[in-house]
């Protein structure tokens, strides 16, 4: 089979992408914040009145006092669309698109009965979108893609005219670094033609690997290879429901299909969900999520079900549902490699449900691996997502457990000598018989809320307790005692 | 394997009657022991804490039953395996399990009372223990987890009499072929003849370092633990050890 390509090229991409539709004024897009705003890419219109990538926004708008310059922010995420959207566009056309940079593909023609519709369409569906593109057919990828860069519109280079074609074309058409166009500058080579004249050898010695690699790619031997751009696989699925489903267990069994669906499609892929989506639409209109994050990635639809379950016992809709979308977040299926050595431990399906049956009874922040909070604040502690990995190396020393009073206890104390003497408190009431202490710790005072203790180590005839007094309020409490 | 002197005085009753055949002669292997990080606590047990079993661990403020469990925890954890803390009262102080060598990371810490509040106080009570009860029933049965602590010392006597109510008996059964441990925490015995081993702890000394004032050092303290009953027949034996403070 023959080889053909079309290249698609939609110029100043970054401005089109913002400006879709209005190319024939002045526009730049801008890059930076603050005084540092420059110009990151600028139309031919804009260009025209001599605008330069890199100039400043003010510098810029200067240069065209007389037409009103449209400067507007880049935005990336503009970008990756558009070029998502063209991709997919121009897979319409032939299944292999090669993704070469933002705003220029190659889209592989082989087997497409006719080139030149194909090419018309590739423009077309360009055009759609929003943006002005160039298209040019060629048995040379890099004769296309310098075709797009100096033509416009739809150009066409018959088979065995592509080396003629690069000949005419100016040297700078090719991939040269700023250094390269330097020295061929000052050698006097202008085209194309001129640079294939060169001696292998002599290019060689100056350029390295790459003066032969330009060689090559002058003469029209184009040995890159063909990068096919496949659509990111998406893992989800939607169900519209015939009537409206108020109960868990018909919600449930509804849901099981698409979950399986979505299961079967991850583990042909290699990858297990991290973390399951759902979107409900309501009987009244309105929309509920509702979100399981995993402790493992998992794979088995009867166990993700039973982890949902768990979240729509826990997290109600509250009204009938009427459809639902489903969605998955990938990632990389792990295998575990267990040690011969040491115990089993928890299977990530037990314990993703263990984990989810635990949160449903205790509530979501209460089950988990311990975690300190942002705060000098003693006996401050939270729970983070239980994901244990290797042993570490830790010594273990003996230390004295203590144990926290959560709130802590309401406590009246009577001082001798500034220390305590007497504590009376709901579970404890008597003498001091030793105390070590004070130590002050103190935060957040730079908030309302600030904290400023002084904590006491007493001994009790019952026990040895922790004592703290709020010096704000001149309060003591009982936070904890050491068992 | 320790044997105790009534099963030694069976034997040798046997052999005498010329029924030395009659005794099964298949060898019992030794399940793996926890050590719980004091040597006299863990010749007590018979050299550590049985897996598959539970122990009980009781006692009174500052007896040094939160110690004893933060140290078997750093013995587990430090091995790379997994332990679950239910913890009943919501007690637990992770900078001091940290300190104590237990690695964080391999702890499942479930804190019980948190969520679920009542205005009535007969529900609040028995919400809080039957939480507890229900969150280790979940932990034994997702198997794996070498050590559950269920902490339990800060609740009040009713609340314990509560518990002494719930099928203990079936939770052993569910461990019984695991190797997993469950610890006991609380102010008094609760689960009655089902765990294997129950110990007693209770304060002798608290030791303080230095003169008066902020010169004052809480260095650690002394605890005398008892057997009150084994199912090898050990009760009644005491111990003594140091628990040392590391602030």
């Amino acid at each position: 089979m023959r080889k053909l390509y079309a290249c698609l090229r939609v110029k100043d991409f970054a401005v089109a992408v913002v400006l879709r539709g209005q190319r024939s004024q002045p526009a730049v897009v801008f890059s930076g914040a603050g005084p540092n705003v420059y110009v990151y890419q600028a139309n031919g219109a804009a260009c025209a009145t001599g605008i330069r990538a890199g100039m400043t926004l003010s510098q810029a708008q200067g240069r065209s006092p007389q037409q009103i310059l449209a400067a507007e922010p880049r935005s990336e995420q503009a970008e990756h669309q558009a070029q998502r959207e063209l991709l997919e566009a121009a897979q319409l056309v032939s299944p292999r698109v090669e993704d070469r940079e933002p705003g220029l593909l190659i889209v592989d023609l082989a087997g497409v009965p006719d080139a030149h519709s194909a090419a018309a369409k590739l423009v077309r569906y360009a055009a759609q979108l929003g943006l002005s593109a160039n298209a040019a057919t060629s048995q040379n990828r890099f004769a296309a893609t310098a075709a797009t860069q100096l033509e416009t519109g739809v150009t066409h280079i018959y088979p065995g005219e592509a080396v003629g074609f690069l000949q005419h074309l100016p040297v700078f058409a090719l991939p040269l670094l700023t250094e390269e166009k330097r020295i061929l500058k000052l050698w006097g080579i202008r085209t194309v033609g001129e640079f294939t004249r060169l001696s292998a050898d002599s290019l060689t010695a100056r350029f390295g690997d790459r003066g032969a690699r330009l060689a090559k790619l002058a003469r029209g031997d184009d040995d890159s290879l063909f990068a096919a751009w496949e659509a990111p696989h998406e893992f989800e699925e939607s169900v519209d429901f015939d009537w409206q489903v108020a109960d868990l267990d018909p919600l449930s069994f509804l849901l099981a299909e698409p979950l399986r669906k979505v299961c079967k499609k991850l583990r042909s892929l290699g990858s297990a969900a991290e973390a399951i989506s759902l979107d409900f639409k309501l009987s009244d209109g309105s929309r509920a999520t509702r979100s399981v994050a995993l402790s493992h990635p998992l794979t088995d639809p009867d166990v993700l079900l039973k982890l949902i379950r768990l979240e729509l016992s826990a997290h109600p809709t509250g009204k009938a549902v009427e459809a639902l979308t489903l969605a998955a977040k990938p990632v990389p299926r792990r295998e575990l490699q267990h040690d011969l050595f040491s115990l089993a431990r928890p299977s990530p399906e037990k314990l993703a449900i263990t984990i989810g049956r635990l949160k449903e009874l205790m509530g979501m922040e209460n089950v988990g691996a311990p975690a300190a909070r942002d705060t000098h604040e003693p006996r401050v502690f939270s729970t983070r997502p239980f994901h244990p990995g290797g042993a570490k190396q830790q010594q273990i020393v003996s230390a004295l457990g203590f144990r926290c009073y959560r709130p802590s206890i309401e406590a009246e104390v009577t001082e001798e000598s500034n220390q305590p003497a007497h504590v009376r408190s709901r579970i404890v009431d008597g003498r001091v018989r030793r105390c070590a202490g004070p130590w002050r710790v103190n935060g957040d005072w730079w908030l309302e809320e600030g904290w400023d203790l002084a904590e006491w180590d007493v001994e009790l005839s019952k026990g040895l307790y922790r004592l703290s007094c709020i010096l704000h309020s001149q309060t003591w409490r009982l936070v904890g005692v050491y068992d | 394997m320790v044997q105790s002197s009534t099963v030694t005085d069976l034997r040798s009753l046997l052999e005498r009657q010329g029924f030395g055949a009659a005794e099964p002669r298949f060898e019992q292997l030794e399940s793996p022991r926890l050590s719980v990080g004091f040597p006299e606590i863990d010749v007590l047990l018979g050299g550590g804490v049985s897996r598959g079993e539970i122990l009980e661990c009781s006692g009174g403020p500052s007896s040094g039953c939160t110690t004893l469990a933060l140290s078997v925890l750093a013995q587990v954890t430090g091995q790379g395996e997994q332990a679950a803390y239910i913890d009943a009262s919501d007690s637990l102080d992770p900078y001091q399990a940290e300190q104590a060598g237990v690695q964080l990371d391999h702890l499942l810490w479930v804190r019980c009372g948190v969520q679920k509040r009542s205005f009535d106080w007969r529900k609040r009570r028995s919400a809080r223990s039957a939480q507890a009860w229900k969150a280790t029933q979940l932990a034994a049965a997702a198997g794996g987890f070498s050590l559950i602590v269920l902490d339990l010392i800060g609740l009040s006597l009713a609340q314990l009499r509560d518990l002494q109510r719930f099928p203990w008996f079936g939770l052993r059964q569910t461990i019984a072929k695991s190797s997993t441990t469950i610890l006991t925490l609380s102010a008094e015995p609760v689960t009655g003849s089902v765990a294997s081993q129950s110990l007693s702890l209770e304060r002798e000394q608290i030791s303080w370092r230095g003169s008066v004032g902020p010169a004052l050092r809480l260095t650690g303290l002394s605890a005398r633990a008892r057997l009150l009953h084994q199912r090898r027949n050990r009760f009644g034996q005491e111990v003594s050890c140091r628990l040392e403070a590391q602030r």
